[in-house]
């Protein structure tokens, strides 16, 4: 099921940029022990940072698509938005993730995400919430290289895209505007439960790598942020 | 032939005494039980028997006036609870017992209410419900869960049977789980449902085993520790921040620091030689809410001379006097339930003003936790019921006026005796039979009440309704509003304000009676 109608390029073009403008191979300082604890926890604050952001992110966006988003009690059956990334996993199998599982879901789900953020902000109509959108887009994006980061100094290679395994952007029949909406709001919804599983996936991670006497500093040489 | 007739005789004769037997003793058919609403009018027919024919009523085996009868109909108007009971319809000559009748007097259930909480995330969560009311007759409680559509499935809870647990499959989800339960019983039926996301409902239980210490050589100083719930799974993985709060008792700002991991804290700023009091409170890092605050710690610093407490000099006085009476331990000092009944009969007046004597003793126990209450019924007005699972809680303020309550609470429930609750007088109804005794002469009392609330420690944020009630040092203090205290008399120290609350209570102290705990409705 397609989630937007066209702007398939645009698709394309929004991969290309997140993946072409990752940290290449961060610079480590090693001095000892290469410490990827600060890392961690810098990417943990990030997803702290964005899920505040993200509220009152939210809370516009949902207003902007009246009612009956807007409302706390909206509880719709999940329809469509097959193709988001879900959050949501059994309990033993996260616990049992190893560390380079963890870090890749983490990883494809806000790349995914992002691009699917950036199509939101395309149709967006006030300038205000285009601006808001943006803002959090860059945030994002620094999310990713965050958690690149972390996968690189761990010696985990980055996700790439296969071919062919996109969503498939075809311009379709248009979405009902209600429909659409929909897809707005379960995108917003799968963000925030996101967010929130990266930081307990984060404070996994960090409890796993309580650093001994960690000194290294690792620079995210991010472009494009 | 002259032989068999006398032995003729006797087997006829044995045989009517046994169908008079029969037909006296037992009963034409098993009683009839019968449900009606308070405050309507219900016809009992006798059975079978036709409006004409000649019969007497009794209630209980006492027998009821004729003019409360309509032909063989018996008339009950504006029923009472205390109406209920079992009605037999006798034959007026003969006796013989014609119907049965047990009645039994209530109300069709309110809308009830439910609420969830995840203390043990990512376990699971559970629901905890209770009427608004009493229905005065058995309900039946019906909870289903849903997940979407996935239904899932409410285990009973083994100890409470207002509570159901559910197990989480699935993390981080972003379908909202919906919890419906539906209450009914002989006259009628209700129903209530909540929505709500997965992390909304966390909020764990207070900190354990907060222990405050003075820091040897550091005036100023206060050392506390505690550890994180036993209920909470798994801190490592989900890690919980602390919310710590001190001041001394003599003040009422309270000082806050918010602590994102350990288990200790160093006090550094206390105010030389007085005393602390000291609570903590607990949270997941990320989602959910704030638990309850833990039980208080006290701790006064460091100081270079021993002091000595004014409680003292006066404990003796009242240890002499009441070790007596309360020599034997304090859990196996129960005043008898009985002995309630005749001190606070069906005289009480309904609402209000019955005088209250607080009884504490100074016995030589050991330090916390000892206290008995009873209720002579369930339905005290506290808003809900409190019933053997509940926990009292007693805060206090001594010597001041009204503070924020402390809540002291009463870790086993076997310290809690409750009578049994089947011989309850149900119009003892909202005549608040709750007595307490307390062996701790360091308790501190505060009394408040909240209502539908299941958590562990009350505090005015959950709508604790006080009584600011001065005390006039002459009399004893007088509960007015929602509550009041039975005096015992084997429990207390009749109207001298020097109670062992470890300073005397005076003309500006308050009571505030707080309860805590699971509020739950008495299934019979």
């Amino acid at each position: 099921m397609d989630l937007r109608a066209g702007d398939s390029w645009g698709m394309l073009a929004c991969l290309c940029t997140v993946l072409w403008h990752l940290p290449a191979v961060p610079a480590l300082n090693r001095t000892g022990d290469p410490g990827p604890g600060p890392s961690i926890q810098k990417t943990y604050d990030l997803t702290r940072y964005l899920e505040h952001q993200l509220r009152s992110l939210a809370g516009t966006y949902l207003n902007y698509l009246g009612p009956p988003f807007n409302e706390p009690d909206f509880n719709p059956p999940r329809l469509g938005a097959e193709t988001l990334p879900r959050a949501t996993v059994n309990l033993e199998v996260w616990r049992s993730l190893n560390d380079k599982l963890r870090l890749t879901q983490n990883y494809e789900a806000y790349s995914h995400l992002l691009c699917y953020l950036r199509g939101l902000n395309r149709q967006a109509a006030t300038a205000e919430l285009r601006r808001s959108l943006a803002h959090f887009c860059t945030s994002l994006q620094g999310l990713l290289g965050s958690i690149a980061g972390v996968m690189a100094a761990l010696g985990y290679p980055l996700p790439q895209p296969l071919p062919g395994t996109e969503p498939a952007w075809a311009p379709g029949p248009a979405h009902s505007d209600f429909l659409q909406k929909m897809d707005d709001f379960w995108l917003l919804k799968e963000l925030q439960t996101w967010l929130w599983r990266s930081a307990k996936d984060f404070n996994r991670l960090k409890k796993k790598m309580q650093p001994p006497a960690a000194s290294v500093t690792l620079h995210l040489e991010a472009h494009g942020f | 032939m002259a032989a068999s007739v006398p032995w003729a005789c006797c087997a006829v004769l044995a045989a009517a005494a046994a169908a008079v037997y029969t037909q006296k003793h037992s009963p034409q058919e098993a009683p009839h039980v019968q449900y009606e609403r308070l405050g309507s009018d219900v016809m009992l027919p006798c059975g079978t028997a036709s409006w004409e024919a000649a019969v007497t009523w009794r209630v209980n085996g006492t027998d009821l006036a004729p003019d409360l009868l309509n032909g063989s109909q018996l008339v009950l108007r504006s029923l009472e609870l205390g109406h209920s009971g079992l009605y037999a319809c006798f034959h007026r000559d003969s006796w013989h017992l014609r119907h049965q009748v047990l009645l039994h007097v209530g109300l069709p259930p309110r809308e009830p209410v439910l609420s969830c909480r995840s203390n043990t995330y990512p376990k699971g969560f559970y629901c905890s419900w209770h009427l608004p009311t009493p229905t005065y007759i058995p309900n039946t409680f019906n909870v289903t869960v849903l997940h979407g559509s996935k239904i899932m499935v409410c285990e009973k809870d083994p100890a409470l049977k207002n509570r159901c647990h559910i197990r989480y499959m699935h993390l981080f989800s972003t379908i909202k789980y919906k919890v419906s339960i539906s209450v009914s019983n002989a006259l009628g039926h209700n129903t209530t449902a909540i929505t709500f996301d997965e992390f909304t409902i966390v909020k764990p239980d207070p900190p354990e085993n907060v222990v405050a210490r003075p820091v040897p050589s550091n005036p100023r100083r206060l050392e506390v520790t505690w550890q994180t719930p036993s209920t909470w799974p798994d801190p490592e993985s989900f890690p919980l921040k602390f919310f710590l709060r001190y001041r001394p008792l003599i003040l009422d700002q309270w000082q806050h620091v918010e602590l994102s991991d350990g288990t200790a804290h160093t006090i550094t700023d206390a105010y030389a030689g007085k005393e602390y009091i000291i609570q903590v409170a607990a949270k997941d890092n990320e989602i959910g809410t704030w638990s309850d605050w833990s039980v208080a710690a006290h701790a006064t610093p460091w100081t270079e001379e021993p002091r000595h407490l004014t409680t003292e000099a006066q404990a003796p006085e009242t240890t002499t006097s009441t070790t007596s009476s309360l020599a034997p331990p304090p859990t196996t000092k129960i005043c008898d339930p009985g002995e309630l009944g005749s001190g606070g009969g069906p005289s009480i007046p309904f609402l209000n003003s019955v005088p209250v004597i607080l009884a504490l003793a100074a016995a030589a126990a050991t330090a916390n936790n000892l206290l008995i209450c009873w209720t002579m019924n369930p339905d005290t007005a506290f808003g809900g019921s409190l019933g053997p699972d509940d926990i009292l809680a007693l805060g206090g303020s001594i010597g001041h006026s009204y503070r924020e309550v402390q809540a002291t609470q009463i870790s086993t429930a076997s310290e809690v005796v409750w009578p049994s609750d089947t011989n309850m007088a149900p119009d003892f109804g909202h005549s608040h039979g709750l007595r307490c005794c307390s062996f701790d002469p360091n308790a501190t009392m505060a009394l408040g009440s909240s209502t539908g609330h299941s958590d562990l420690v009350l505090g005015p944020q959950h709508g604790l309704r006080m009584l600011t009630r001065p005390w006039a040092s002459t009399q004893p203090l007088v509960a007015t509003g929602a509550t009041s205290i039975h005096p015992d008399p084997d429990c207390y120290r009749a109207t001298i304000p020097d109670m062992a609350l470890n300073s005397s209570l005076g003309p500006d102290d308050s009571m505030v009676l707080a309860t805590v705990g699971r509020m739950k409705e008495l299934f019979k």
